[in-house]
């Protein structure tokens, strides 16, 4: 006869707690935001929200605008990291000590005192509040996010791909173009999305360094729900909606892009032709 | 598989039969035969590589002639890769000087020197497919693009890998991958070809397979391979020329029969093949005493009772039955293993383990006669560092060696009478002029330009030799005093051995 053992947890078992988290932190508020934003004013089905979100003129400009400031701001920090990241990554002195002195312990102070500290500073030097001022807080605060995937992607290329360059008869600037800055394509990526799609949606740094003139979509979302005067839960949630969608599409995007970029191609033992 | 390399040429010999093309190639090859005597290609001059404090190659000197197949060999971390890498140009030598056909290249950068290289791992672009990988070096030369493509066809055909132009390199075998390597190297048409160990990471049929169809590209192209590798056995087969390194210093550079037959010293002896290595004296030329016994040899000129090693091969030693008369030492069968095509017997004699090479088994624990003919036992020069002598304490603070009463720091209180061993370094012995200005007269009897220095050996009165490491030039046969001083002198009670 068999002997059966009861068997009390499955692997899968110890993933309940997460999947129990996600069920409550993540899934029930999507589809509570989707089922308001579907939502008329006495709670009636309708499409009005989705309809208000393409009409309305002020909307658009808004998304607008923080299409603008999230691709100039990754631009600038993209045109600074880089060469930074390649200084780092091919300089012999002790490059780590440097790296987090520099860009990762600011990282440690909460991001709300460094952008009043920020304010202070650019106010001092009689930067006004707007636009510009806008933009360098927000190259300010998410510099590290576009520096470390370069930096790790730079310097754990191996070097004997530069070395051939030179040795096929390329130049440092003809190597740099077509290896070095080919082969760290996966690291641009990650870094433009570890940035574009976060200031996509944050508003907090836009409020505190803009002005009336610059506001950005996730503002307004935030005013939508926090003030009962103006309060639309339901144009809220369509709002929402379509910024996930965006955020989404560029993620999808970015994955394409990664895809199709090279992986370092290894050499199989043995083989045969 | 042999005919990979014929597109290489077809462009320039579409008129003719392959047969007239061997006729030609067979003229070509004869012309550079003559040529290559005389002609080099690479010089390096009294190169030295300093890594964070440590040495990697110490003042190296080589020359390497045009068309020929040069192997640097060595056991890793002897500086092999890095003399390779100092000649493609990735390193730069903290001292001396690199020569292509006698144009100073040394501050020249990678890409204007007519070298290529394959890389231990490849390093093909992993961004490029196989056809744009092999054009990168053509394109960078703005060449035509109908000539490139004609070319890098031509390569790809060389390497036997048509058609496979517009697969993705990362989609090759380890093989494959290293023939696409080899094509954008040689499209290049460089002058020298530089392999830093390129098989290293096939399998073993793989690699033999390449081995071959890289001697024959040689043979077909004609232009100077220089490559590294840490395998004896693949030295052997492919080279014109073998180098073999250690510690940054050149051992030996010579045919692969002359490195195999006559190694310069011990560590070749040792490295090169299977070897049994013993010390042994030289009581007169032609005669060498070693495990206790008086052999037959065919070397000569080592000083009287000059310390040696000699070597000898294991399919040099004869084994006779325990009855014979034949053999020279009487020996027990420790081990015996069956290797394929002979025996590998271990057999302990007078003290000593001799690996033995042999068609005819003798079984473990039997009892057997050894013998070596004379051309079996190579000597080989000891290696030295320092000057050791055997002496006796005179005085309180005057040791005697070499003829000769030395002022030396007594700080064991060894009493007069004392037989000491006395060790002095290459660089602490001074040379005079006069001979009245040293404690012993000498003559100088070779001297030998090391790159800054020169190492001077001189003999004494009593028939000792001496090593001196010094700035100063010196003529053979120039009479010479000999100075010591006296914190340079080591002096030990002397253990006989």
């Amino acid at each position: 006869m068999k002997k059966k053992t009861a068997k009390v947890f499955r692997p899968t078992a110890f993933a309940s707690p997460y999947l129990i988290a996600t069920i409550i932190f993540v899934i029930i508020p999507l589809v509570l935001v989707l089922v308001y934003s579907f939502r008329g004013a006495n709670g009636e089905f309708t499409f009005e929200n989705f309809r208000k979100v393409f009409t309305d003129k002020e909307t658009l400009r808004q998304l607008g605008q923080t299409l603008e400031i999230a691709a100039v701001s990754t631009a600038i920090c993209l045109l600074i990291a880089y060469p930074i990241a390649y200084i780092l990554a091919s300089a012999p002195f002790k490059k780590m000590a440097i790296l987090a002195l520099l860009f990762i312990i600011p990282m440690w102070i909460n991001f709300m005192l460094r952008i009043f500290a920020l304010q202070s500073l650019l106010s001092m030097l009689g930067v006004k509040k707007g636009f510009g001022a806008a933009v360098i807080g927000i190259v300010y605060d998410f510099f590290p996010y576009m520096l470390l995937p370069i930096y790790t992607v730079l310097s754990n290329m191996d070097k004997s791909y530069v070395e051939a360059s030179r040795d096929l008869g390329a130049n440092s600037v003809v190597t740099f173009f077509k290896v070095t800055l080919p082969l760290s394509i996966p690291g641009v990526i990650s870094g433009i999305s570890m940035m574009f799609m976060p200031i996509f949606s944050s508003y907090a740094i836009t409020k505190m360094m803009g002005d009336m003139n610059t506001t950005v979509i996730g503002a307004k979302i935030a005013n939508l729900f926090e003030y009962q005067s103006i309060g639309n839960y339901g144009y809220g949630s369509a709002l929402s909606f379509v910024l996930l969608i965006v955020v989404l599409l560029f993620m999808f995007l970015g994955t394409i892009l990664t895809k199709r970029s090279p992986k370092a191609a290894k050499p199989v033992k043995g083989g045969t032709l | 598989m042999k005919n990979f390399f014929n597109g290489l040429f077809e462009k320039f010999r579409k008129d003719k039969t392959p047969k007239q093309q061997a006729t030609d190639s067979a003229v070509v090859t004869e012309e550079l035969k003559q040529i290559k005597k005389t002609d080099r290609i690479i010089e390096v001059k009294n190169i030295t590589k300093v890594f964070d404090g440590v040495t990697v190659i110490d003042n190296m000197n080589l020359a390497i002639r045009r068309g020929e197949f040069v192997t640097l060999l060595g056991p890793s971390g002897c500086g092999k890769t890095t003399l390779l890498r100092i000649i493609a140009g990735f390193e730069s030598p903290t001292e001396g000087s690199v020569f292509i056909e006698n144009t100073d290249v040394t501050n020249v950068p990678p890409y204007r020197r007519p070298v290529n290289t394959v890389f231990q791992r490849y390093a093909l672009f992993p961004h490029l497919n196989v056809y744009k990988n092999i054009a990168f070096g053509l394109k960078i030369k703005k060449m035509d693009k109908k000539l490139i493509q004609t070319k890098v066809n031509n390569a790809l055909r060389m390497v036997g890998l048509e058609g496979y132009g517009y697969r993705d390199v990362s989609s090759l075998s380890g093989g494959q991958q290293q023939r696409v390597a080899i094509a954008r190297a040689l499209v290049c048409e460089p002058k020298v070809l530089l392999l830093d160990e390129p098989l290293g990471a096939l399998d073993l049929k793989m690699r033999k397979e390449m081995q071959e169809e890289l001697m024959a590209m040689h043979k077909r192209l004609g232009i100077t391979f220089i490559y590294v590798t840490h395998d004896q056995e693949e030295a052997l087969t492919m080279s014109d020329t073998i180098v073999v390194i250690n510690d940054g210093v050149v051992q030996q550079i010579g045919a692969p029969k002359k490195i195999y037959d006559e190694p310069a010293n011990a560590f070749v002896a040792d490295f090169i093949g299977e070897s049994n290595i013993v010390s042994g004296i030289m009581p007169r030329d032609f005669c060498v005493s070693f495990l206790g016994e008086e052999f037959e040899c065919v070397d000569k000129g080592f000083g009287k009772n000059e310390k040696v090693d000699l070597v000898i091969r294991p399919e040099d030693i004869s084994v006779y039955p325990e009855d014979s008369e034949k053999g020279q030492l009487t020996g027990k069968v420790i081990s015996s293993i069956f290797k394929g095509t002979f025996y590998q017997m271990e057999i302990l004699a007078n003290g000593y383990q001799f690996t033995v090479q042999s068609t005819k088994e003798s079984k473990e624990g039997t009892t057997v006669r050894i013998g070596v003919k004379p051309d079996g036992i190579h000597i080989m020069k000891k290696l030295r560092s320092t000057n050791r002598f055997i002496g006796e304490v005179t005085a309180e603070d005057t040791v005697s060696f070499c003829g000769g009463e030395f002022t030396f720091r007594n700080t064991e209180n060894l009493e007069t009478g004392t037989r000491v061993a006395i060790e002095v370094s290459f660089d602490s012995v001074e040379l005079t002029d006069d001979e009245e200005d040293g404690v012993i007269g000498a003559n100088v009897s070779q001297t030998l330009y090391k790159g800054t220095y020169y190492q001077v050996q001189i003999y004494t009165d009593t028939d000792q030799d001496f090593y001196i490491d010094t700035k100063d030039e010196w003529d053979i046969d120039d009479r010479v005093g000999v100075r010591i001083a006296p914190d340079k002198i080591k002096v030990e009670r002397y253990v006989e051995e």
